[in-house]
């Protein structure tokens, strides 16, 4: 969604101006990250009240670290560590963790994991947060509309849901926010194997709830 | 214990982390929901107020690449529409900023450089008021060689009032000297009058005369009427001149040329000589023609010969 992760280097450079008074840097830098930033919030909780209110907090608390700001690591990373943070703050306070444990799925789940990606419809049970405004997509579409991209996008939507927080959180900051392994890792606090792992579950429960919708192309490719 | 993971899963991260995997396409292909504008502006207000009052504080203390052009990287269209700030009509276009600088803002070497000036200015004032008492401080000649000093126009000043004070005792003296030299001789006026100068000579011949005045008198009564009357024979022969048609006139009424010299006796043999004189010299100038004032002014001296001698 980003234009590029090399905007990093504008994006510390916009903070530093933006940390002189320059008005205008703010503007650009927030211009440029917004939608991703309240996407991220979006699809990670579920509430766009919620997500509006996450979304201002985290820039609140950029404007207010402007002048202590110090670009060791890209502005994306800075944003969305503030971003998990906040998102955390909000799951305690709902007496829920985001991570429902360490987040690092334990061997002997792994048989529930992979039965909750040969079976959607267990898996959107039990991890749906809360309802949808357009709510979720019909897991058994006609096949006329099978290989449409809004299907597919719908039926992505539908397991996107169904991800634990922590895998979805990690698809999401590598789709949105454009990260690799070591930004999210960075972002999550969590090391890289971590993320790596949590990808490949989050990867495997998607492709499968794709299924037989995925492209040619791209088939051939996932087999 | 293996957790599972197939090269098949390994493949899928690696195609999803390259971005080649048929999940991202699937993701873009959800509505990109954007924030509500209003948390937009809301956010874009705190931020303004926030960057409103100037950080005091320096800018992050790591170098900062060079800055690189924001439309370049695309700005945002509120950053774009963003009008540009109207020149102000008061501000001076002379370049001179540090004029146009508000007093705060301005380089604090500018404050101890300006109450140095004001020091140096004050005690050149202070020393230039005290000079008036003692002269040789002003005709200090180093002072008088500095053009455009206090000193040199204080000397110039006292010098030009020096020389006119001199000129001014100068013309004075001169007009001292005039006075002291000697007057030119006083003018000779000739007398206005006949002026008696031996009264008595002039007394002895109206005496003289009034004694024959009345010997003819005396002749003139004697004569129709024998020598009864002696002051007509003294009277004719007193007046041989007179003419025979006045003398009964004469006779009967005294004259006032006779009177006015019976006067004159009187007050000489008085003892009043000085009105005596001026009586006389009354006489003379009233009676200028008469045979005793031309004899009267004929025995007198004068005056021209008297100055002369």
């Amino acid at each position: 969604m980003l234009p590029a992760m090399a905007g990093g280097t504008d994006d510390a450079q916009l903070m530093t101006r933006f940390a002189s008074g320059d008005l205008a840097a703010f503007e650009t830098l927030y211009s440029r990250h917004k939608g991703a930033l309240y996407r991220y919030f979006l699809r990670q909780c579920g509430d766009p009240e919620m997500a509006a209110e996450l979304f201002q907090e985290v820039w609140v608390r950029v404007i207010k670290a402007r002048e202590r700001n110090e670009p060791r690591a890209p502005f994306t990373t800075y944003m969305y560590q503030i971003g998990h943070n906040c998102l955390v703050d909000h799951y305690r306070k709902a007496g829920r963790s985001l991570t429902d444990g360490n987040g690092e799925p334990e061997a002997s789940e792994i048989p529930d994991l992979l039965a909750e990606e040969l079976d959607p419809a267990f898996a959107s049970a039990r991890w749906s947060l809360v309802d949808w405004e357009q709510g979720p997509a019909d897991p058994a579409p006609g096949p006329e509309a099978a290989n449409s991209v809004a299907q597919r996008a719908a039926r992505l939507w539908s397991a996107l849901e169904a991800l634990p927080p922590e895998q979805r959180e990690a698809f999401l900051l590598h789709e949105e926010g454009e990260m690799g392994l070591a930004e999210i890792a960075t972002a999550t606090g969590a090391n890289a194997e971590t993320v790596k792992s949590r990808l490949r579950y989050a990867v495997r429960k998607l492709r499968a709830a794709l299924g037989d919708l995925a492209p040619a192309g791209s088939r051939e490719a996932l087999s | 214990m293996s957790n599972g993971n197939t090269p098949r899963d390994d493949a899928e991260l690696e195609n999803f982390l390259g971005r080649r995997s048929p999940l991202s396409t699937a993701y873009d292909a959800i509505e990109p929901v954007q924030p509500p504008e209003v948390l937009d502006a809301k956010i874009l207000a705190i931020a303004k107020a926030a960057a409103s009052p100037p950080s005091a504080k320096p800018a992050p203390t790591q170098a900062a690449p060079a800055p690189k052009p924001v439309a370049a990287s695309g700005p945002p269209p509120a950053a774009k529409a963003r009008p540009m700030r109207p020149p102000d009509p008061a501000r001076d276009d002379d370049g001179d900023d540090e004029h146009d600088t508000p007093p705060a803002r301005r380089p604090r070497w500018l404050v101890p450089a300006a109450l140095a000036a004001s020091v140096l200015v004050a005690v050149g004032v202070g020393v230039a008021m005290l000079g008036t008492g003692p002269a040789d401080d002003l005709a200090d000649p180093g002072a008088a060689k500095a053009p455009g000093s206090l000193f040199a126009k204080r000397a110039r000043e006292r010098s030009e009032a020096d020389k006119a004070t001199a000129e001014t005792a100068a013309a004075a003296s001169q007009e001292a000297e005039v006075e002291i030299a000697p007057l030119p001789p006083p003018p000779i006026f000739e007398p206005e009058g006949p002026q008696v100068e031996d009264l008595d000579k002039a007394i002895a011949l109206i005496r003289r005369e009034l004694v024959l005045a009345n010997q003819r008198a005396a002749m003139a009564e004697d004569a129709p009427a024998g020598a009864a009357d002696p002051r007509a024979g003294a009277a004719a022969l007193a007046a041989p001149s007179a003419p025979p048609a006045d003398a009964a006139s004469a006779t009967g009424v005294i004259q006032p040329r006779d009177r006015r010299l019976t006067k004159i006796l009187e007050l000489y043999d008085g003892g009043n000589t000085d009105l005596a004189a001026d009586s006389l010299e009354i006489f003379l100038r009233d009676f200028e023609d008469d045979p005793i004032s031309q004899r009267i002014l004929a025995a007198q001296p004068r005056a021209t010969d008297v100055a002369v001698e």
